[in-house]
């Protein structure tokens, strides 16, 4: 079954259009089709490069029940071209990694990006944002396994020159 | 934890999920580290951010000249029932606090406003920056003229830019031989104003208001010269010149002048006593045959005006004047109160801004 992502221009300094989705690209080599009006580019994924696969993938680092679920969405969002069942499929994904701990939404970040599934990504990405929103700096620092590489000195000139970020 | 302290999400999807994040996370995220703060300043990552998390808001001006904020994304979910509610909160920027006259544009989460002493200053009300801009030194003596406002961004020069418009207060015989309408063009990179053509157009007629951004291009209504037909005058950030769109067909008369422009969603709109409780869309940019009448029930436009629509819907209006807010559902032709709490009980509506981390400041000491 083929994929087709379409991208707008963003970029408006460059003249370049690079394959992406929110950043993660792509090694497909698929033609192009560029629609001059509105700046889209449609490329359709053949189904050597799709990202829809019918085998179970393993996903390291997680527990079976997760595996289980998104193997199912892979399944089930595979299935079909019909909105409402890939709809349906993107919903209880969605409510499943609800209920999981972010340090296992962020290793499913991890796997999507590795294996280039873009609806994966946008779903893991958006749970990972809503979750960080209201994190503190150093809850943040600890869910993504990130250094302090501030001295105390320059950590707090930022939080003086953003005193708006911190009130509330 | 003991484990090594790496980030390991590559960049690109560090920066995907950064970009869903509202304005004021990333304010505090920038001081995870020095990579994340890199990211998060970097002025491509905050124009793309701008338009992928739009979180919009109105901007009020109140009868104590002070700025208040409140939130229409917050709109969004209570639609269907019959109490809206939206916080207005209070915009500071220094101390002793700034005494506000009017806003005079807003673009990419930047507002331009006027104080009491008619002093210009560019804002980012969500970063609390504040930026004085020079007054232009083709600038008319005050109490002898008029002058009007437009802002925008350019993408061509990736520069912000102030238009004003000047002429001479005829009427009160203050140079009444000249006519002429002065444009000049301010510079946020390069931080000073430039004298540009006249405009060929009469923008004494009308309203003194500021300019429409839609697509790069400020929009007023005026007459043409000679003739005194009416007409909506684009002016192009990009080649800084006029342009003309085509009013809707039904309402092209020389009285057209008198009505007033607004941005509803990216497209030109346009209202006014002229044309009763109607509000003219332009669907297609450009296209004159695209103009489509949408009749406002409930409400009497003018002086309650359209100011914007709803983010996230396209079917609600959200219009206001000095007594309150209120949300216009094309298809269920209903009118509604916004409930404010909150905000200050006399107030001008300003327009809207989206909250965004583009600063002023920045752009002007760029190398």
């Amino acid at each position: 079954m083929s994929q087709t992502v379409v991208l707008e221009q963003n970029a408006v300094e460059t003249q370049s259009i690079t394959l992406k989705f929110d950043g993660c690209s792509s090694d497909a080599n698929p033609s192009p089709i560029v629609n001059p009006e509105n700046q889209s580019i449609t490329i359709k994924f053949d189904d050597q490069a799709s990202n829809h696969h019918t085998i179970p993938v393993s996903i390291p680092n997680v527990d079976s029940e997760t595996e289980a679920a998104v193997n199912e969405f892979l399944r089930k969002h595979g299935s079909s071209d019909e909105e409402s069942v890939r709809t349906d499929a993107m919903n209880d994904l969605w409510s499943f990694i609800e209920r999981q701990e972010i340090g296992t939404v962020v290793v499913l970040v991890k796997f999507a990006s590795d294996v280039k599934n873009f609806e994966l990504l946008e779903i893991f990405c958006q749970r990972v944002a809503d979750v960080i929103a209201k994190k503190t700096v150093e809850e943040v620092r600890e869910i993504f396994n990130i250094a302090n590489d501030f001295t105390p000195e320059e950590e707090q000139a930022i939080r003086d020159e953003h005193r708006w970020a911190f009130e509330d | 934890m003991s484990t090594p302290a790496r980030n390991n999400l590559p960049t690109e999807i560090t920066e995907a999920i950064l970009r869903l994040l509202p304005a004021k996370s990333l304010g505090r995220f920038k001081s995870v580290s020095k990579t994340w703060d890199l990211l998060i300043s970097n002025p491509q990552f905050i124009k793309t951010h701008l338009h992928r998390h739009k979180t919009s808001k109105l901007i009020l001006v109140s009868d104590t000249k002070s700025l208040y904020s409140l939130g229409i994304n917050e709109l969004l979910p209570y639609l269907n029932s019959d109490d809206i509610p939206a916080t207005a909160k209070e915009l500071s920027f220094r101390s002793p606090p700034m005494r506000w006259e009017e806003i005079l544009g807003s673009c990419n989460g930047l507002v331009l406003a006027k104080d009491v002493n008619d002093t210009i200053f560019l804002m980012n009300p969500t970063t609390q920056e504040l930026l004085n801009i020079p007054p232009s030194p083709f600038a008319l003596p005050d109490r002898e003229s008029f002058v009007m406002y437009g802002f925008g961004y350019d993408s061509s020069t990736d520069d912000y830019k102030v238009i004003s418009i000047s002429f001479w207060d005829t009427d009160n015989e203050h140079n009444p031989d000249c006519t002429d309408m002065f444009v000049s063009v301010y510079s946020l990179r390069n931080n000073s104003w430039r004298k540009l053509r006249d405009s060929p157009y009469d923008h004494a007629v009308g309203h003194l208001i500021s300019g429409v951004l839609i697509n790069q291009s400020l929009h007023w209504l005026t007459s043409t010269r000679p003739g005194y037909s009416s007409t909506i005058v684009a002016f192009s950030l990009v080649n800084e010149e006029f342009n003309e769109i085509d009013l809707p067909d039904s309402i092209a008369n020389d009285k057209a002048v008198f009505n007033e422009l607004v941005d509803l969603g990216g497209k030109l709109g346009l209202f006014g006593t002229g044309v009763g409780n109607d509000l003219w869309v332009m669907e297609e940019y450009g296209v004159g045959e695209s103009w489509t009448r949408v009749c406002i029930h409930g409400v009497e436009i003018d002086p309650v005006k359209p100011v914007c629509l709803v983010e996230g819907s396209d079917r609600d209006i959200v219009l206001g004047d000095e007594d309150g807010v209120v949300v216009y559902n094309i298809d269920e032709r209903r009118c509604r109160d916004v409930r404010m709490i909150g905000g200050p009980s006399g107030f001008a509506i300003g327009g809207m801004y989206v909250e965004s981390l583009e600063s002023p400041k920045h752009i002007r000491t760029a190398p």
